[in-house]
Parts: C-alpha cells; sequence; structure tokens
C-alpha cells in the first residue's frame, strides 16, 4: 500500500484509524506490563488491544503474531489457566472477543481464527486450589481441547472438554460441543453439537 | 425514581438525542443502567421504555448500528434488561416487550467461506420483527429473520434463526421449538 492510499483510508474514516492507533499503543503497554507481572504470557508482533483482556493463573498462554481483542457486546476476553502445566496457544491473525477460555490442559487454536464471545473449557469440572496437579486430569475429567484454523466460533457457543474441530469449521451460535470430533470444513451446531452442513469448498 | 437515575436519564437523552443524534427517545423514558449506543444508523425509543442493567451484572444494554440506512425501532413501555442488538437493515421491538439480557443480531457479520471471510457477507440479511408484548430470556439469541408474533415468549438461552414463532407460543432449546404443555 502506497502512502497515497494511506492518507485516503485515514481521511475516509479518521475515528476508526485513531481507535486502532489506540489499540496498538495499548497493546503494546500491555505487552511491557506483562513483560514483568505475567512471565508466562508471551505474545507475538502486531498485537491489539481494542479491549483489556484478563489472564489469569499460573499456566502458558501463547498468542501468534498480529492477534487482536475487539470490542463485542460487552465482555472481555477472559483466559484462566488452573495447573502450571496448562497451555493456551493462540495462532496467529486471531480475532477475539469476549471469548473465555478456562484451562486445565491445553488448548490450541490455529491461525487466522475468528472467536466471538463463547466460553471453551477443557475439563468437566474446575479444580480446587488444594489439589495436587498430578491428579488434577484425572479428578476433573480433562482432555485437550484442538481447534484447526481458519475456524470461526460464532457467539454463546460451549466448546467442551475433548472437542477436536478441524480446518474452516464454523460453530453455529448457541451450540454445545461436548467432546465430539468434527472433521474440516462443517457447519457445527445445536445442542448436543452436530454437523449441520458443509461450508463450501475452497 | 431515585435521583441518580433521573439524572442518568437525562444525561443519556442528551447525550444521543441532542448531542450525538444517533437515537430520539419518547416521553418518560426510564433509563437506570448503562446505554451504549454505537454505528452511523438511527434508534428509535417509544414512550416509558426502561433500560436497565442485566441481572448478573455487567450487562448493560449495547445497540449497534453497522449502516447508515440501519433503523432500530423500539415501541412503548418496552423493557430492556441489557439487551444486545446488532442491527444492519433494521430491528422493530413492538409495545410492552420485555426483553432480558439476550442478542439480537439481523445479519451473521461474517461469511461461513472462510475463503471471503471479512468479505461480502450482507446478502443473506433480514430485518428481526418483534411484535407486542413477547418475552426474550436470559441468553438467548436471534438471529436473522426472525419474527415473533404478538405474546410470543422465547425461554432462556433458546435460539432463533429465520424462523416465525406463532402468536402467545413459548419455545425453547437450540434450536428454539415448541414447549408443550406451556401457553
Amino acid at each position: 500500500m502506497n502512502r497515497s492510499k494511506i492518507v485516503a483510508k485515514i481521511l475516509q474514516n479518521p475515528r476508526g484509524t485513531w481507535i486502532d492507533a489506540v489499540a496498538i499503543m495499548r497493546g503494546h503497554a500491555l505487552k511491557l506490563l506483562w513483560r514483568f507481572t505475567k512471565p508466562k504470557v508471551h505474545i507475538g508482533k502486531g498485537f491489539r488491544a481494542y479491549v483489556y483482556p484478563v489472564f489469569e493463573g499460573p499456566g502458558h498462554i501463547t498468542l501468534g503474531d498480529r492477534v487482536s481483542f475487539v470490542r463485542n457486546y460487552g465482555k472481555c476476553p477472559y483466559f484462566v489457566t488452573h495447573t502450571p502445566e496448562a497451555r493456551i496457544v493462540i495462532g496467529s491473525d486471531g480475532v477475539m472477543s469476549g471469548l473465555r477460555i478456562s484451562c486445565t490442559q491445553s488448548v490450541e487454536i490455529g491461525t487466522n481464527s475468528v472467536l466471538a464471545n463463547s466460553i471453551i473449557a477443557d475439563s468437566e469440572k474446575l479444580p480446587a486450589a488444594t489439589d495436587q496437579s498430578a491428579t488434577v486430569a484425572a479428578l476433573c475429567g480433562t482432555k485437550p481441547v484442538l481447534i484447526g484454523s481458519h475456524v470461526w466460533i460464532a457467539m454463546n457457543s460451549y466448546i467442551m472438554s475433548g472437542t477436536v474441530l478441524g480446518d474452516e469449521c464454523v460453530v453455529a451460535s448457541g451450540a454445545v460441543v461436548f467432546g465430539a470430533t468434527m472433521e474440516p470444513r462443517s457447519l457445527v451446531g445445536g445442542n448436543p453439537g452436530r454437523k449441520l452442513a458443509e461450508t463450501r469448498a475452497p | 425514581m431515585r435521583l441518580n437515575q433521573l439524572f442518568r436519564s437525562w444525561w443519556y437523552i442528551v447525550k444521543y438525542q441532542h448531542i450525538l443524534r444517533t437515537a430520539r427517545f419518547g416521553r418518560g423514558c426510564r433509563i437506570t443502567g448503562r446505554l451504549a449506543i454505537s454505528g452511523p444508523g438511527k434508534v428509535t425509543f417509544g414512550d416509558r421504555c426502561m433500560i436497565e442493567d442485566g441481572i448478573w451484572g455487567g450487562e448493560y444494554t449495547e445497540i449497534n448500528t453497522h449502516h447508515i440506512d440501519s433503523r432500530v425501532v423500539i415501541g412503548a413501555n418496552v423493557l430492556l434488561r441489557g439487551t444486545k442488538i446488532g442491527c444492519y437493515q433494521s430491528v422493530a421491538i413492538g409495545d410492552g416487550t420485555r426483553a432480558e439480557h439476550c442478542f439480537l443480531m439481523d445479519s451473521d457479520f461474517h461469511n461461513v467461506n472462510a475463503q471471503h471471510r471479512h468479505l461480502d457477507f450482507h446478502h443473506n440479511d433480514r430485518p428481526i420483527v418483534i411484535e407486542q408484548n413477547c418475552y426474550l430470556g436470559y441468553n438467548s439469541v436471534c438471529c436473522k429473520g426472525t419474527v415473533l408474533k404478538a405474546g410470543a415468549v422465547v425461554l432462556a438461552a433458546s435460539l432463533l434463526n429465520n424462523k416465525t414463532i406463532a402468536p402467545g407460543q413459548t419455545v425453547l432449546g437450540c434450536p428454539a421449538r415448541p414447549v408443550a404443555g406451556l401457553t
């Protein structure tokens, strides 16, 4: 993109450009803050924070490049890890709004994902603070959640322990997916979540 | 009405009707919770509307319009308790409707196909029409094309997509189905 096109884009939407600039600056500030306060949070380049996310717990949280947390209907992104071994990995170019992740073992999300305000949990129950971390997985029914790239998870959906979503899956709003394995390019919906249709092949 | 609620109503009406000019309020509107209206479209509230926060806290009423021609028309005596409205074409809510913390969206806002996810996604839009004296339960979702006839009841956490609900019917579930034994 050359300079005249950038200037035209700014003039077309000056307020949006200002909001983007504030989000990029807020991302830099949060990264600088978390380098000292949260050593297990790793964030790639080009991080944009349109809202303040909340990261809690002793586990690892890794975000790829150009991840952005956008504003959507009031909830902030809320990532909770319950054990020191827990890992939340989100690939590059993800857009998240109000996503809540509860992790005791591992939650992995691929690149180019669009995640609306939904809930992802990789355990059936939550561990108590007094539980030994070695026995948490057996106590809480933990199974890792694995989500492919180019996935769109629509709002108010629940993705529970042991779910595997292939590439280019779409989870409809309000769906409850409990430990199912979905093949790539399927549209998942309903309670319990099942394959409703195929998204168009590329 | 408490004094701070009176002040809050006055401030939101001044802000959105006179300063930002995105909304018009009828007479006697009571705004006791937070209200956020954003986007280029127009919002109209009828007389004696009540706007409150959601019952679990932090769930404020939010209306986002995404096009200059999008219209949100809300009738008289409507209670919005932390309702979220996303509007591309039009959302109409009739008189006497009560809505809890629920989501009304007349567009998908993304394409199902991963290659064009952020491109042409507005060709399937349909307006949402909610008639008089309906009830929308907590965390329910009304997607594009939903029509609730007069007195329909949508129970908590149900999902409606492109459906017409008969007058006075009660629906529940994902996707929403009529509940037997309730009228």
